[in-house]
């Protein structure tokens, strides 16, 4: 019972948090590079503006019509997106060697954020027969996910029929 | 400061242990010296606990990504094989082998993974860590569990995909671990083994500087060898020790104690989030979870099923009726459904009805 208890108050001490309700006038984040604010809910309707990743949205409803649409101010503007567009949270911060925060684009372009197996996880997989057995699958896990791209991505939502992509 | 307490205290006992086995009573000179250097010993002690890393600290993305290739390695061992092929040791690429030069062979095992990776990717870009260097994997164990390791890494093992009837429970288990490693939860667990390390560590190497260092237990001043480690910017990967003594203790926190309940909930929240933004069902998730339950199985150290499930009928209709008369709306306006596609029969076709190899 005081497990049930402890339970229930995290869980409603996690709904008390604002950013989780998505109610009319609610902030949501561009996810997309190059998002199109469009001026009606149609894909090939006239583009407002281009929106960049982790801009600011107020999230106005869905499109009645069709749900792929939502209805959202922008950069000043009223206008509409694709839900794929649309993300709950605003990308974070990394936190850099120096200690100061930095984007994960300039850790990828530094090399920091590659999927090689880090040099210490190499040293561990070193060790033993058995963690270099490891290792070696992990590499080769990383080789598999490298050789996934966003074009995938686009391409397995739209042959499962998940929201219209439009995104990255 | 209880730690450093007990420390001196038993450097003073020990020191006069020894003394007077020496055949020497100390002397009132004796004493006082002793005394100063303790003294001196303690508070150059003091100081260089006052430069540990917090426990609550934040880790530069290049250490965390660091300690996250020690850790999955570490987990993949302990776990079983993944679901690769052919043979591992016959294909399987050099540890050094950069992961645009490794060659992947076609075949229906490495699909699956690639598949998974599909997934957990769509997922993972709708995250707050969109761009991390995200690698998702499938284990070959029985259990019914998923894990994931700091810089990106996600794995389910073979008994969990057997689980899952479609690709939004899929996303469920995924989007789940995603939030685990967006919420940074192995990470803080490493911060926390980190600051536990080093306070022993600095102060045992304070007292041997200040030559009291001799009295104190050879387990306590074992300990002092870490303390340079705590001078370097990032981790050393040469440091083999203290690497050790970190992904060790982050294994067995985890194992312990998993990550807490608080962690749990927020990481089913985020899994929530990340399953309706990318378009799935999320009622997917609460059969998964009652489908794990129904089969006399459960999620290691998670919170109770009842208490998950409840948690996502809130976030889908909002706050419970008892005690409140307007509930807010929280996702249902937000809801378009969501959809619950199949799995590839080709994917469940490739997971082995048993695993065929465990550690």
């Amino acid at each position: 019972m005081k497990q049930k208890a402890i339970g229930l108050a995290v869980a409603a001490a996690l709904l008390a948090t604002p950013a989780l309700a998505v109610k009319a006038g609610d902030t949501l984040y561009i996810r997309s590079k190059d998002a199109s604010l469009l001026k009606t809910p149609a894909a090939t309707g006239s583009v407002l503006t281009k929106l960049q990743p982790g801009t600011e949205v107020t999230w106005n409803g869905v499109d009645a019509k069709d749900k792929n649409f939502h209805k959202v101010k922008a950069a000043g503007k009223d206008g509409y997106v694709l839900q794929v567009n649309l993300s709950p949270a605003k990308p974070s911060m990394e936190v850099a060697s120096d200690g100061k925060p930095t984007t994960m684009s300039s850790l990828a372009s530094s090399g920091a954020a590659t999927r090689t197996l880090s040099e210490v996880g190499q040293k561990q997989a070193a060790k033993t027969p058995d963690l270099t057995k490891a290792g070696k699958q992990v590499v080769l896990l990383e080789g598999i996910n490298d050789k996934i791209t966003p074009k995938d991505l686009v391409d397995h939502a739209k042959k499962q029929g998940l929201p219209k992509a439009g995104g990255k | 400061m209880k730690r450093l307490l007990v420390l001196t205290t038993a450097a003073m006992l020990l020191n006069s242990c020894a003394m007077i086995k020496g055949g020497k009573m100390p002397n009132a000179a004796d004493m006082a010296a002793m005394k100063e250097k303790l003294s001196k010993a303690q508070a150059a002690a003091d100081a260089a606990v006052k430069k540990c890393p917090s426990a609550d600290g934040n880790i530069p993305f290049e250490e965390e990504k660091q300690i996250g290739g020690a850790i999955m390695v570490g987990m993949a061992q302990e776990n079983g094989s993944f679901l690769l092929e052919p043979e591992p040791d016959q294909v399987l690429p050099e540890l050094k082998t950069k992961p645009a030069d490794v060659i992947v062979k076609k075949g229906p095992k490495n699909d699956v993974n690639a598949y998974v990776g599909r997934v957990g990717r769509l997922l993972a870009s709708y995250s707050a860590r969109p761009e991390l260097p995200w690698v998702f994997g499938v284990i070959e164990n029985d259990s019914i569990n998923a894990f994931s390791a700091p810089g990106g890494y996600v794995v389910i093992t073979t008994g969990l995909m057997r689980l899952a009837e479609n690709e939004a429970q899929l996303a469920a288990i995924l989007g789940h671990e995603i939030g685990h490693v967006v919420n940074k939860d192995v990470v803080k667990s490493y911060a926390s083994v980190k600051h536990t390390i080093c306070v022993p560590a600095v102060t045992a190497a304070a007292y041997i500087q200040y030559g009291v260092g001799d009295s104190l237990p050879a387990e306590v001043r074992s300990q002092a060898d870490f303390a340079k480690e705590f001078d370097k910017p990032g981790l050393d990967p040469s440091a083999g020790g203290f690497i050790d003594a970190l992904t060790n203790g982050v294994l067995s926190l985890r194992k312990t104690f998993g990550a807490g309940k608080d962690a749990e909930f927020a990481a089913d929240k985020m899994g929530f989030e990340l399953m309706m933004f990318a378009g799935y069902d999320t009622n997917e998730f609460d059969k998964v979870i009652r489908k794990a339950e129904q089969g006399g199985k459960s999620f290691n150290n998670h919170p109770g099923n009842v208490d998950r499930l409840k948690a996502f009928t809130t976030l889908r209709n909002g706050k419970p009726a008892e005690g409140s008369e307007a509930a807010d709306d929280f996702y249902k306006d937000f809801f378009t459904g969501g959809a619950a596609p199949a799995i590839p029969p080709e994917v469940k076709a490739a997971i082995p009805a048993e695993a065929t190899a465990t550690k």
